[in-house]
């Protein structure tokens, strides 16, 4: 299985490496020459042959397999690292274009001719096609490879896309798809990009800031509340703190409530969820102790 | 309780420590001097000699000091007191500070000639618990002590230390700070021939050397636009190998080669040079292939990591205190897995890391982004 894959595609780059224009011919018994399969310059562009169209399928097949396995090789190279991970998860999507783009590139220089005249014709068909319907297949593409040129995020970061927030856990030539805190699956059209903000909370740092908030009496003792609230940010297990990364509490006031937001990086973003819990129930249980009181809802409130 | 004070001081110095040891003479000396003192804070990993240069001070200020040896049940007070010179120097406290004065068992002291006294207090890293409202102790102490015009050198632990210094500004109390750097394995042969004297087992070929490795890797960060980088493996020949009996014939290559073998498992740190050579001799000889590493590929849970990082931190904890830190969750169960491994050992319901299991513990915890 393997000898023939490898006998097909290395029949095509030899194929590809053959000088085109030349044509090859086959002597008949009667001393005239027939035209074998035109390799370009001659009357026909194309060499869609059986046998080409078949390569060209095994090169895309084989390629989708050396996708998948590169980028499940990297992915648990990443998952070994851990905290590290970013520094290997970057080279997903820039390892599937290679792969692709080469893959493409190889099945069209074996089933076209891009001559001048060919590409025109090729163009000319791309434009058809386009305005058959491709159109956002192919703002798709670009988006993808716009994502793979910039990195405005990588596999691995946290992402607002459109109305969607979760972990970008691949790039794909056509779509990125994330991993909501709720675990699920949402596969985003890499042209969102041109359409909408993107919101990257991390920037492929594993670090990512975090915000918990909570909501106690005016007439609850704030400065304490802000004390067990900074206490719990700095305590837990999850988070970072570094001069450039120091944790915070933020408070403000309002009528019938005062908000203290709790803001501290966790030391992977994979554990904001459980970030956010166990400062939360920490808290909530030293407020308990401290006799520190929830807003109450006023009879006066419209509705009360 | 840990100790590491196994590696004196001498052989600090003979290994190569002689700048971190001059640091503490230095301030010392301004103080015997001036009457001035200043705040120094001695840090190092587990096992790795910061009671050998705690007792190098205490020996350099000739008795007119007072020593507090912390114990966890120091984040419960305030923190040990500051001497008056005017009434008690020159004792120790090893009841570490269940006294939140550290002074009341102070007794046989000395008067000072001058100065605003001297305090040691050996194993800060107790003074917190890494909970709310854990920092009572630390930040009394800190207070009083950073306006102060007495001497006090202090030792922390070194993973204690960093987080302590993130969360609360350590760093910022402690103007002459002592960090004791990993050894090379020629300064790990130096501790290990002044430890354990010139009679040391015969170092054998055993025609293996083990997992010594000819050529190691190591990584240069490459700088990518938008200020990134990436870590790039390159390959390093390994000079201790290089220059093994197995390759050059000489007798005395098997000896650096299981000094590298030693660094590499102790990963520098004398203490656990010590404590992995000690359990690597065997019927009086020791090569190469008698030295094992740690084989554990941890992958810790989160409830394990929140334990392990507070054993790792400050060195010895008992159940009844990690269970009160825990409370939600399954400490005994959570222990019993990391002693069935090898990463803790339970002592009299003291939870430790064995010398062994240090650097692996610090690898699996670093992985999981909790070492900074």
């Amino acid at each position: 299985m393997t000898s023939s894959f490898a006998a097909i595609v290395a029949g095509a780059l030899l194929q590809i490496g053959t000088p085109t224009g030349t044509g090859t011919g086959t002597a008949t018994g009667t001393g005239t020459a027939t035209p074998g399969p035109a390799t370009g310059g001659g009357t026909d562009p194309t060499q869609f042959t059986p046998q080409n169209v078949l390569t060209a399928a095994v090169i895309l097949v084989v390629a989708y397999l050396l996708a998948s396995t590169l980028s499940l090789v990297l992915s648990k190279l990443a998952d070994r690292l851990a905290h590290q991970r970013f520094r290997v998860m970057f080279l997903i999507p820039i390892v599937k274009f290679f792969v692709y783009g080469g893959a493409l590139y190889v099945v069209l220089r074996l089933l076209f001719n891009l001559t001048q005249t060919q590409l025109v014709a090729f163009a000319g068909l791309l434009g058809a096609a386009l305005g058959l319907g491709l159109k956002d297949l192919l703002a798709d593409i670009v988006g993808g490879l716009v994502v793979v040129l910039e990195q405005p995020f990588q596999v691995g970061d946290k992402v607002q896309m459109g109305e969607y927030y979760g972990e970008v856990v691949d790039i794909g030539v056509r779509s990125t798809t994330l991993v909501t805190p709720t675990d699920t699956l949402v596969v985003v059209p890499n042209f969102t990009l041109f359409n909408d903000s993107v919101a990257n909370a991390n920037t492929s740092d594993a670090e990512m800031l975090v915000v918990v908030e909570f909501y106690v009496d005016p007439d609850a003792d704030v400065e304490r509340a802000t004390d067990i609230v900074e206490d719990a940010l700095v305590t837990s297990p999850y988070v970072f703190v570094s001069d450039a990364t120091p944790a915070s509490v933020v408070v403000e006031d309002d009528l019938y409530y005062r908000t203290l937001r709790g803001k501290a990086y966790v030391n992977d973003l994979r554990s904001e969820v459980k970030f956010k819990t166990d400062v939360t129930e920490r808290v909530l249980g030293a407020f308990d102790d401290a006799g520190i009181e929830s807003p109450k809802v006023s009879a006066d409130l419209p509705g009360e | 309780m840990v100790s590491d004070a196994s590696v004196p001081v001498e052989d600090l110095r003979a290994a190569g420590f002689g700048d971190e040891v001059e640091k503490v003479a230095t301030a010392i000396a301004g103080y015997l001097d001036d009457g001035v003192g200043g705040n120094v804070a001695v840090v190092s990993d587990p096992y790795a000699g910061r009671d050998s240069l705690l007792a190098y001070a205490e020996s350099l200020l000739d008795g007119e000091v007072v020593r507090v040896d912390l114990d966890p049940s120091a984040a419960d007070g305030t923190g040990p007191e500051l001497p008056d010179p005017g009434e008690v120097t020159g004792a120790s406290d090893t009841s570490g500070a269940g006294d939140p004065s550290g002074t009341s068992e102070v007794e046989d002291g000395r008067s000072a000639d001058d100065g605003a006294g001297a305090l040691i207090v050996a194993n800060c890293h107790y003074l917190f618990q890494r909970r709310i409202d854990g920092f009572a102790a630390l930040d009394a102490f800190l207070d009083r002590i950073a306006l102060s015009e007495a001497l006090v050198v202090t030792s922390w632990n070194r993973y204690a230390w960093s987080y302590l210094d993130g969360v609360r500004d350590v760093g910022d109390t402690f103007p002459a700070t002592v960090e004791i750097p990993p050894l090379d394995a020629e300064e790990i042969a130096t501790v290990v021939e002044a430890h354990f004297g010139p009679d040391l087992p015969d170092i054998v070929d055993t025609g293996s050397a083990g997992r010594v490795k000819t050529v190691v890797f190591d990584s240069r960060e490459v700088g990518l636009p938008r200020g990134r980088s990436v870590a790039v493996p390159y390959p390093k020949p390994n000079p201790a190998w290089t220059a093994s009996w197995s390759v050059t014939g000489e007798d005395e290559g098997i000896e650096a080669v299981t000094f590298e073998k030693l660094r590499r498992v102790s990963v520098g740190n004398p203490g656990v040079a010590i404590a992995v050579w000690e359990e690597s001799v065997t019927d009086g000889e020791i090569a190469p292939g008698y030295i094992e590493g740690f084989a554990t590929d941890l992958e810790l849970d989160d409830d394990a990591a929140a334990v392990l990082w507070t054993v790792v931190a400050q060195e010895s904890v008992g159940i009844d205190r990690l269970s009160a830190l825990f409370d939600r969750r399954p400490v005994e169960a959570t222990v019993q897995k990391l002693v069935e491994r090898g990463f803790v050992t339970l002592d009299d319901d003291r939870v430790m890391v064995p010398p062994r299991a240090l650097h692996p513990a610090v690898v699996a915890l670093e992985r999981r982004g909790m070492l900074w």
